[in-house]
């Protein structure tokens, strides 16, 4: 019930910052687009403001994965999941017509909170390949949250920034992959199974 | 989250002086060059104590020991010009602290490990980006991602082309040098300790506190693992399928 009240103040936040950006949006709009009293607004989010946009990002963020999850569910194995996966992922970034906004006109207001949370989502994203090393042999002396840390941490450098690889190009996608991806996992052509999940 | 942004202006001159080709300016007369160092060093001292936004013309001068007419004589674009001159000059020293460490490498594995450890170890024992990062990190952090990021990407790339061009071909060395900086990033802006210690993300438990962004160094025996473990191999990878040479792991060690 309370999980509910604090999710409808966020996802009316979330409406407000779609309408006027991040630095326009006020707690009062906030208050009254949620149809919550200030009072009320303030017993869910004491940190105020500040507090009720990193939620938004939060939410945004987790959603953003969640998603993207979805789509790699079915991955046979690794490399598919990866191909994929970054496909997706870059094409999410590139038509998320909200994000894009935000990065135009306020980045200096979304980049820092960004920042802020990415131990969080190198740590969910870690979790993530961690369970999907599980069982798996990996190449002499790599440990499994070693491999799992390291893929979390450029799976989500190349989401935000592809640098000279074009992720639109799955023959582009797959060479990375391949390469600064999964060479150091297991040897070059070694297949790397996922069971279903 | 911080309320208010830097000046519009303010991001645009950094940005001109992360981009390649920062304007050069009209060749300065000897007598001006010790000035334009003297005022400079001024204003790193002022960052590192007030941040970016509060420094002043007035600040610089009173450190520099010099007039505030002297200043505007050797940064007649005032605050901004100044600003810029001074992240174009630590940028500058940045990469020849690297070149100077990196030309006295062996072999590639040794340059690799030797960028990973002195390029984290700069960024975080910088006064300045230490003060600016902490009390004003929305100057800084909009270009250490995103589309931003890109460009810092292949400024750094074109650095680091040299020195993995052989084994790799042009494109490769640049692609493997953007690489590197990926986990310079990650390594220095998220480290280790703070991925081990996150609680899961959730938007109806939200940070308490915004931890303080600053930039960690990556130790050496880190740097030495990511070599060994990760670079080598993936770089084997992109010299075998180029045909350059043979698919082992010597290119790592030949000088």
């Amino acid at each position: 019930m309370a999980r509910d009240v604090r999710m409808g103040i966020v996802e009316a936040a979330y409406g407000c910052v779609v309408r006027r950006g991040i630095g326009a949006t006020s707690l009062e709009e906030v208050a009254r687009a949620a149809g919550v009293s200030r009072a009320t607004l303030y017993r869910y989010f004491p940190g105020g403001r500040d507090e009720v946009i990193g939620a938004v990002v939060s939410w945004q963020t987790l959603s953003f994965f969640e998603v993207l999850a979805q789509a790699v569910a079915g991955a046979p194995d690794l490399e598919t999941l990866l191909v994929e996966g970054l496909l997706a992922a870059h094409r999410a970034v590139e038509e998320h017509a909200v994000l894009q906004r935000l990065l135009a006109t306020e980045p200096q207001l979304l980049v820092p909170q960004l920042t802020v949370e990415s131990p969080q989502i190198v740590a969910m994203l870690k979790g993530f390949f961690l369970a999907r090393f599980a069982g798996h042999r990996l190449r002499a002396g790599l440990e499994h949250a070693e491999a799992a840390d390291y893929v979390a941490r450029l799976v989500l450098s190349f989401i935000g920034s592809p640098g000279r690889w074009d992720l639109d190009d799955r023959d582009q996608v797959r060479e990375l992959v391949r390469s600064e991806i999964m060479a150091g996992l297991v040897a070059p052509g070694e297949p790397f199974e996922l069971s279903a999940s | 989250m911080a309320s208010e942004g830097p000046r519009p202006d303010e991001v645009v001159v950094v940005a001109a002086h992360l981009g390649p080709g920062a304007p050069a300016g009209l060749a300065p007369s000897p007598s001006t060059v010790s000035s334009r160092a003297r005022v400079l060093d001024a204003a790193l001292a002022c960052v590192a104590r007030f941040g970016v936004t509060k420094t002043t013309i007035e600040d610089v001068a009173r450190e520099a020991r010099l007039s505030r007419a002297t200043l505007y004589r050797v940064f007649p674009g005032g605050r901004d010009e100044l600003v810029a001159a001074l992240v174009s000059r630590e940028v500058d020293r940045f990469f020849s602290v690297l070149t100077r460490r990196m030309d006295g490498c062996p072999n590639l594995a040794d340059k690799l490990e030797t960028f990973l450890t002195s390029s984290s170890a700069q960024l975080a024992a910088h006064d300045g980006l230490r003060v600016v990062l902490g009390h004003e990190p929305e100057i800084v952090l909009p270009y250490l991602s995103f589309a931003h990021f890109d460009r810092v990407l292949a400024v750094c790339a074109r650095f680091l082309e040299t020195y993995l061009s052989p084994p790799l071909g042009a494109e490769d060395a640049r692609r493997v040098g953007e690489w590197l900086v990926r986990l310079v990033l990650s390594s220095a802006l998220c480290p280790p300790g703070e991925v081990e210690a996150a609680v899961s993300l959730d938007s109806a438990r939200p940070l308490a506190s915004t931890r303080p962004v600053r930039l960690e160094e990556i130790p050496q025996p880190t740097a030495g693992r990511l070599v060994k473990n990760f670079l080598l191999p993936g770089i084997e990878v992109l010299v075998a399928r180029s045909g350059r040479g043979s698919s082992d792991r010597s290119f790592a060690t030949r000088p």
